[in-house]
């Protein structure tokens, strides 16, 4: 049976996730190929398409890096065929600088570009706001409010893709993205997978004659899409008040709440067309205003475009936001902050006594463990980890990269001194080994070494750098939900396809120290990160296991029973080596001695190689 | 409608995500407004998962206001109290009594309250708390992994949610056929739990 998000009849309604409803609408508008890298909070979005592509008849790629994605995305719809990629905010960076020169050219297909911030960190590494991105690139950016205008927002891109003739954004943050609704299905067509190239001299290649026509012919289509925008149906204006409020994105229905239970009148206008914005709907909404609040997570985006605006629509006008400090600029906004700003700027009594609650939180936090994410029991990070801490007693510089092993920064590993960005292992630790004089012993995962750590890896060869680059591979892009990538020997949509391997492309770049090792036998990582300290110039050791996660989905399907470890009580000398240094969560303490939580333990039997004094072992 | 809000409190890998589906889709079948908050990523290592789950025409954010929460359901009671500060005080708070130990807790950086300090802390949000062991009564239906569905049937036993208990109870079997007669048993263990059979 096709899944339902394909086969659902038009007129049905389906709940969904604002990634879910996006990849819908994309379907209801034709699109034919999609490559993406995933990302929380955009992954759904591909990995949807994944699960659909073969139903849905549509071509999916999991790319090695969003630069790529855009790049295969822009091809196929350079020929003609409707394409979307989709990407968290931080890979838009990534693809920027295809990004910042496809805005110059003209393509015919239709292009989306998903980007999706994360107010907040909720899982990333920066709080940047690609609304910015529209006056950068002079391309078109559409910010939806909920999962049912997300869906919306995702045909429509299409259109306005192909009347332009240029890529278009579509803007989600994680409330969006991961906020679930009733969707109501609408008909889709069938997918058209065949495309032409047709040759376009300036609108394709950008040599600095075209590019400079192009910039003219941009500067142009961007003050069409304004006027378009200025009679959007994503924009919406309401209330009539001497008091105004002017919002986006999920943070209009924080307006909306805020003011149903603040019993307050405000003129509210909700802007979806966050670029080119609509400059005579916000004058329009600034006519008559006294006062004027602007309600928008992160960067003073709207704020700023507003008060150049008043400055001749209305002048006297009073504005609040940010720069007030009514609105922070970090993390991400809820109901509550916008009732508290509302509150303070009406004088008004909010309906619930905060502070009152804010001194029993005070209170009870002082009852609360922190809860912190940790690698799963069984995992073979931790094994790795440790053994990389015992080679280099915790004496080295431990350059790291973004993944589940970025867990190892905090205790009890402690073994990654920095994570900056996709693949940065490498290049800080090209920098780092010429001049720390310390051992520089650098991890990356199997994915985030194919996405950005290759160049680096070639760069230390070429340059002579003397550092351990420790691949930690276990086949599968984990944190962003068990993608496969180019090692994995699947492709998206479950395709068969060549095993891009580590070790290969590793020896490709000229490193002449290559080892692999399993990662779960402690000793012989161990061994081998101590050679590689003694190798004049760049080692690779690929300490290979499969992701636990994986593993026990896999045990469930062939209903493999785990064998746990167990501690015999009379040999635990109570030294806590397996605790402190090691910090397996199924290990834990019983007055001063220490047992296995048989339901916890995932039986990788490392314990075992970790106790001095062999108290650990297979429960018979 | 009056909108109905119910927060999750829960630890990576207790099932949130599927207890709310079951409630939303029951909820989507007899014609309601939805709004679903999940946390997805980082979470899901053992972390804490925050789940949202607003019924009604008023739902409009996915999140639920601070101070209108009607019902917590504390998957673990540091859980409960974490979110305790979301709750109405005319509000119930279901607690599942099941400690799950924090990894800091179990290296010595970090400190675990005993459950009757973390219960009566929560009497301090609203008066009505309900706290039983959802995860023995789960293993008693067969497999202890069905607790989130204990919760569910849990829920519905208090009577505030905006559909039937009968189609409730069908969502999770056609939700769940493989595991059908565990999960439906689990249901009504929780809904007995609460009212008093």
């Amino acid at each position: 049976m096709a899944d339902i998000l394909v086969s659902a009849k038009p007129g049905t309604q389906l709940l969904l996730l604002g990634n879910e409803a996006i990849v819908r609408g994309a379907l209801e508008a034709g699109v034919s190929f999609v490559s993406a890298y995933p990302g929380t909070p955009s992954s759904e979005i591909c990995d949807t398409f994944s699960r659909i592509a073969r139903d849905a008849g549509i071509y999916m790629e999991y790319s090695t890096n969003e630069l790529v994605a855009l790049e295969a995305a822009a091809g196929a719809a350079l020929c003609g065929v409707k394409s979307m990629t989709s990407m968290k905010h931080v890979g838009l960076n990534v693809a920027a600088d295809a990004l910042m020169s496809l805005a110059y050219g003209k393509i015919k297909g239709g292009l989306v570009i998903v980007s999706a911030d994360d107010p907040g960190c909720h899982s990333s590494q920066n709080e940047q706001d690609n609304r910015l991105y529209g006056q950068l690139s002079y391309l078109p950016i559409l910010s939806p409010s909920d999962p049912q205008e997300a869906g919306q927002m995702a045909k429509e891109a299409f259109l306005v893709s192909e009347s332009h003739q240029c890529p278009v954004i579509l803007h989600t943050t994680t409330r969006v993205s991961h906020a679930a609704s009733q969707i109501k299905i609408q008909p889709k067509p069938q997918p058209k997978l065949k495309g032409e190239f047709t040759k376009d001299m300036q609108h394709h290649v950008m040599l600095p004659l075209n590019a400079r026509k192009n910039r003219k012919e941009i500067i142009q289509r961007l003050e069409t899409l304004r006027s378009e925008h200025e009679k959007s149906w994503f924009n919406s204006l309401s209330g009539n008040s001497d008091f105004g409020i002017l919002t986006s994105g999920v943070s209009y229905n924080y307006v909306l709440e805020a003011l149903s239970s603040l019993k307050l009148k405000a003129k509210v206008l909700k802007i979806g067309t966050i670029h080119p914005l609509p400059e005579k709907l916000i004058s329009k909404f600034l006519t008559g205003l006294k006062t004027a609040l602007v309600v928008e997570e992160l960067e003073p985006y709207l704020e700023l475009n507003l008060r150049a605006i008043a400055k001749d629509a209305n002048p006297k006008v009073k504005l609040l936001g940010k720069a007030s400090k009514h609105i922070p600029l970090d993390g991400e906004l809820n109901t509550r902050i916008v009732t508290e700003a509302l509150a303070a700027i009406r004088k008004k009594k909010p309906p619930v006594d905060y502070s009152r609650r804010d001194a029993l939180v005070r209170k009870i936090t002082l009852l609360l463990p922190t809860r912190p994410p940790v690698m799963c029991p069984g995992c073979s990070h931790r094994s790795a980890y440790y053994a990389i801490q015992k080679a280099t007693k915790k004496s080295a510089v431990y350059p790291g990269d973004i993944g589940c092993y970025t867990l190892s920064a905090l205790p009890p590993q402690r073994a990654m001194d920095t994570c900056i960005c996709m693949g940065a292992s490498t290049g800080i630790s090209c920098g780092a080994s010429k001049v720390c004089g310390k051992p520089v012993i650098a991890s990356v995962g199997d994915s985030t070494f194919m996405h950005g750590a290759i160049p680096g890896l070639i760069n230390a060869v070429y340059n002579n750098a003397k550092f351990t680059l420790v691949l930690l591979d276990n086949t599968t892009t984990a944190m962003t939900g068990h993608q496969p990538h180019p090692g994995t020997g699947v492709a998206g949509g479950g395709r068969k396809t060549t095993m891009v391997m580590p070790e290969d492309v590793a020896r490709g770049c000229g490193v002449k120290f290559v080892e692999v090792v399993d990662a779960f036998d402690t000793k012989k990582v161990q061994d081998v990160i101590s050679r590689s300290l003694h190798h004049d110039g760049v080692s690779v050791v690929i300490c290979r296991q499969e992701c636990a996660y994986l593993l026990n989905r896999r045990r469930v399907k062939t209903r493999e029973k785990i064998i746990p470890y167990k501690v015999n009580a009379d040999k635990c000398i109570g030294c806590k080596h397996c605790i402190n240094d090691f910090g397996c969560p199924a290990i834990l303490l019983r007055g001063d001695k220490v047992y296995v939580d048989a339901m916890l333990c995932n039986g990788c039997g490392v314990c075992e190689q970790v106790c001095p004094v062999k108290a650990i072992g297979r429960e018979q | 409608m009056k909108t109905l809000n119910i927060v999750v409190g829960s630890v990576g890998g207790q099932g949130a995500i599927l207890l709310s589906r079951l409630l939303a889709n029951t909820a989507m079948k007899a014609g309601i407004n939805i709004r679903v908050g999940e946390t997805h990523g980082m979470a899901q290592r053992g972390g804490v998962v925050e789940t949202h789950i607003r019924f009604g025409p008023g739902a409009k954010g996915p999140l639920v206001p601070e101070g209108e929460c009607d019902v917590l359901i504390g998957m673990e009671p540091a859980e409960a109290l974490r979110f305790a500060h979301f709750m109405s005080s005319k509000g119930t708070i279901l607690c599942n009594t099941h400690r799950i130990v924090p990894v800091p807790v179990s290296l010595g950086f970090a400190k675990y309250a005993e459950n009757s300090e973390l219960i009566s802390s929560l009497g301090k949000f609203c008066k009505d708390v309900r706290a039983f062991d959802a995860t023995a009564l789960s293993a008693q239906a067969g497999n202890n992994i069905a607790t989130n569905v204990v919760m569910v049937g849990a829920i519905a036993a208090l009577g505030v949610l905006p559909f039937k208990t009968e189609d409730l109870r069908e969502e999770i079997a056609t939700l769940l056929p493989k595991y059908k007669e565990v999960n439906l048993k689990a249901f009504d263990l929780g809904y007995g739990q609460i009212k008093g059979k």
